[in-house]
């Protein structure tokens, strides 16, 4: 996909209310699992943060309530992740095809003779499944 | 759980065609199709990026 | 019992419904979804194919898929290995496409159906062969199948005996005539899948000087009809082109641009590859002949588009009886399909051919026509006896949009989703590329024939002429009578019309006949360029309102001439913009 696409679709994407709800909850749960986290050895007393929590909060309501910031947002995340993701699926494909299947290559194309030039170019060595409820 | 029918089903094929050195290549394209259309469908993917 | 064939995912997806041992609906899925060779998951299709049956999903006793996934996947792998480490740019296209859908049709089909039966594979040529073979109403005979590729397969000679199919040689990947054809295609700067019949028709303009050259570095043919491609000068293997650089060496100019003007040495090219093609399928069909020792041959998959190629087979005299399935590519296979699922793997009896292979789409009644009219509020006129009048408009010089019940299955409109107009003005070739289709100019176009008139103007030979698959050399006094429909090379792509096949379509052409002595009439298909064929009221309207088509006519009893209350309607129906084929 040419890279304007892959700007483009995203910016375009359609979000929805219940959508920005999902982000701000999966958020708010990663925020808890950091702060338990980080004081889970020592005990603090709550009014010790509670500014960072209410900050927080504030920040995901209005990721649910404004329409513009929370669009933005997601877009942004989408943007980067997708990015991120690409580059992970792309280094993959590469990893695959260069460290696994040329090998493979090497080694196959090492043991199988090169077919003879004949003078037809009938194959009857066919592989038929008549097994109609096989994918193969 | 028709995808890991599917997934064993070409694993027997490919060992009826004895095409083993292509078993490592799929196994890892299968799980990633896996992966990718079960986070797909869960609360969580609309927040990634449809890959491909 | 019913059975539904699906075809999807690599050129044009479709659907087809049997009930009982015959096809009672088909449709392919661009004429619902609007997208020209849309080749995703057919489920529109699927749904108005269930809907036109008056069944639901869960009246389906089995799906057949059209080809063997897993075997199409390892000739992709093995394929890619083969030309490592050049075949990045196939690797990195591919393997998204199969790990995303294709690997898992049948979750995909049990999904999004919501079907929870029985799921069968067939493979792609024998669904191809299937199709014809079935359709054709044929006891025995030859099958031979061309096209670009199936699983690995790309011509196979097969024998059909009542009702079962022996796949008996076969060649395979990457050697293929039809790869062959969309190399050249691309070359002359024409979309690879679509392009393929531009090329055709531009031939017959051309000199075939390239053929030995052709010959001597692109195919090595042999005498047993079997043939070599010098992959060398190809592409398609590894990368996303079907030629190379050493192709564009051997002849010396690039590849054309596409939409340039056209240069008379792609003209040439054309006909030198027109040739080279005629060629080898005849000795193709030759070994088939000796090979099977039958009368009558079926001849199908892609490459049995071409209609050149076709006249070329009936003119041969090889076999007694030849048929030509209307719909031999992608989008036939789901009949196929179907059929294999009941012959194949029911192993079920044939049941005699009742009905014509292509009106098997779905329909509009008149009554829904004329709410949907009365809703946007357009005046028409109903009337018993239109054929009359729009024969005397015809011969007037009108242009007609002729919307018939029951949609054609298959890529040509034969009569029922039609534009036609009168083939007797030279001009009218013109009139139509330019105004309606807004198409390049060297387009032809075909007529559609009384079946009782036609001996006297074209040599016909034994075939099925009724589906526009094989043209015709016109007689002397054809090219006098009808100029707008004879090709550059004197013939004609004719369909030949009955009261049997198309009452309708028949009468019209009768009307026109006892007005003007011409027993014929220009038929192309309810479109423009890069539109599909229309499909419902609404679609032809558009095409109506937004080209030069005089009068449009539903069901032959619904008529709407243009005047200024259509013109309104521009406010409602908003025009679509197709990319071009």
């Amino acid at each position: 996909m040419p890279p304007t696409n892959f700007f483009q679709s995203i910016w375009a994407k359609k979000i929805r209310i219940i959508d920005r709800f999902y982000f701000s909850l999966i958020l708010l749960v990663l925020a808890v699992l950091y702060y338990r986290s980080r004081y889970i050895s020592v005990h603090v007393p709550f009014t010790e943060y509670q500014w960072e929590v209410y900050t927080i909060l504030f920040f995901l309501v209005s990721f649910i309530v404004i329409d513009f910031w929370g669009d933005f947002i997601l877009k942004c995340w989408l943007t980067v992740s997708g990015l991120v993701g690409k580059l992970i699926f792309y280094g993959l494909m590469i990893i695959v095809y260069f460290l696994i299947l040329s090998p493979v290559f090497f080694i196959v194309h090492l043991f199988t003779k090169k077919k003879e030039e004949t003078s037809s170019n009938w194959s009857k060595k066919m592989y038929i499944n008549k097994d109609y409820q096989n994918m193969g | 759980m028709e995808r890991f029918r599917v997934f064993f089903q070409l694993m027997k094929y490919l060992w009826t065609r004895r095409k083993f050195w292509l078993i490592p290549i799929i196994v890892v394209f299968v799980f990633m199709g896996i992966v990718l259309v079960i986070s797909e469908s869960s609360v969580v993917g609309s927040f990634i990026y449809t890959l491909f | 019992m019913y059975i539904l064939g699906i075809s999807a995912y690599y050129h044009d997806s479709s659907a087809a419904l049997l009930q009982d041992g015959r096809i009672i609906v088909a449709i392919q899925e661009e004429r619902l979804s609007r997208i020209k060779h849309d080749r995703s998951f057919p489920q529109l299709a699927i749904l108005k194919c269930l809907e036109t049956a008056g069944i639901s999903i869960a009246d389906i006793d089995l799906i057949v898929y059209y080809e063997k996934p897993f075997w199409k996947f390892e000739r992709i792998l093995d394929t890619v290995t083969y030309h490592i480490p050049f075949s990045f740019p196939q690797f990195s296209k591919a393997i998204p496409l199969w790990v995303k859908n294709r690997l898992w049709i049948s979750a995909e089909i049990k999904k999004k159906l919501k079907y929870k039966g029985k799921i069968l594979y067939a493979s792609h040529h024998e669904s191809h062969a299937a199709a014809a073979y079935y359709s054709s109403g044929m006891d025995n005979a030859a099958i031979l199948t061309l096209d670009g590729v199936g699983e690995y397969a790309t011509t196979t000679l097969s024998m059909a005996e009542g009702n079962k199919i022996t796949v008996l040689q076969e060649q395979n990947y990457p050697h293929s005539l039809g790869l062959l054809y969309s190399a050249f295609t691309q070359y002359c700067g024409f979309k690879v899948n679509s392009g393929e019949y531009k090329l055709m028709g531009l031939a017959p303009y051309g000199k075939p000087v390239h053929q030995q050259k052709i010959y001597d570095h692109l195919i090595q043919s042999y005498s047993d009809g079997s043939y070599r491609l010098n992959m060398k000068y190809f592409n398609y293997s590894e990368g996303l082109n079907m030629i190379n650089k050493k192709f564009i060496a051997l002849f010396g100019k690039p590849a054309r641009h596409p939409e340039s003007e056209m240069d008379p040495f792609y003209i040439d090219m054309a006909a030198s590859i027109q040739i080279v093609l005629e060629e080898l399928v005849l000795k193709l069909v030759e070994c088939t002949k000796s090979l099977t020792q039958k009368e009558n041959i079926v001849f199908t998959g892609g490459v049995a588009l071409n209609c050149k190629l076709n006249q070329k087979i009936v003119e041969s005299g090889i076999f007694k009886n030849q048929y030509f399935y209307p719909c031999p590519g992608d989008a036939g296979s789901a009949v196929g399909a179907a059929y294999l699922g009941w012959h194949g793997y029911l192993q079920k009896e044939k049941t005699p051919v009742v009905h014509s292979p292509v009106y098997i789409g779905n329909s509009f009644s008149s009554a829904i026509i004329l709410e949907q009219l009365d809703q946007l509020q357009i005046p028409y006129t109903v009337s018993e006896n239109t054929t009359a009048i729009i024969a005397e408009k015809l011969a007037a010089g009108r242009i007609i949009g002729w919307f018939n019940h029951r949609m054609e299955f298959g890529p040509r409109a034969l009569g029922n989703r039609s534009i036609l107009a009168d083939p007797r003005k030279p001009e009218m070739k013109d009139i139509l590329n330019e105004k309606i289709k807004l198409r390049e100019s060297f387009r032809p176009f075909a007529p559609i024939v009384l079946e009782g008139a036609a001996h006297e103007l074209f040599d016909l030979h034994p075939a099925n002429y009724d589906t526009m698959m094989v043209t015709a050399k016109a007689k002397p006094g054809a090219l006098d009578l009808m100029p707008a429909v004879i090709h550059q090379d004197g013939t004609a792509r004719i369909q030949l019309v009955s009261k049997e096949l198309n009452s309708k379509g028949f009468e019209l052409v009768e009307a026109f006949y006892q007005l003007t002595g011409c027993p014929a009439l220009i038929n192309t298909s309810f479109n423009i360029r890069g539109e599909p064929i229309v499909e419902s009221p609404i679609d032809a309207l558009r095409t109506f309102l937004y080209t030069d088509i005089d009068i449009l006519v539903f069901n032959a009893e619904i008529m709407l001439e243009k005047n200024a209350d259509t013109e309104k309607l521009k406010h409602i129906i908003k025009p679509v913009n197709y990319a071009a084929d």
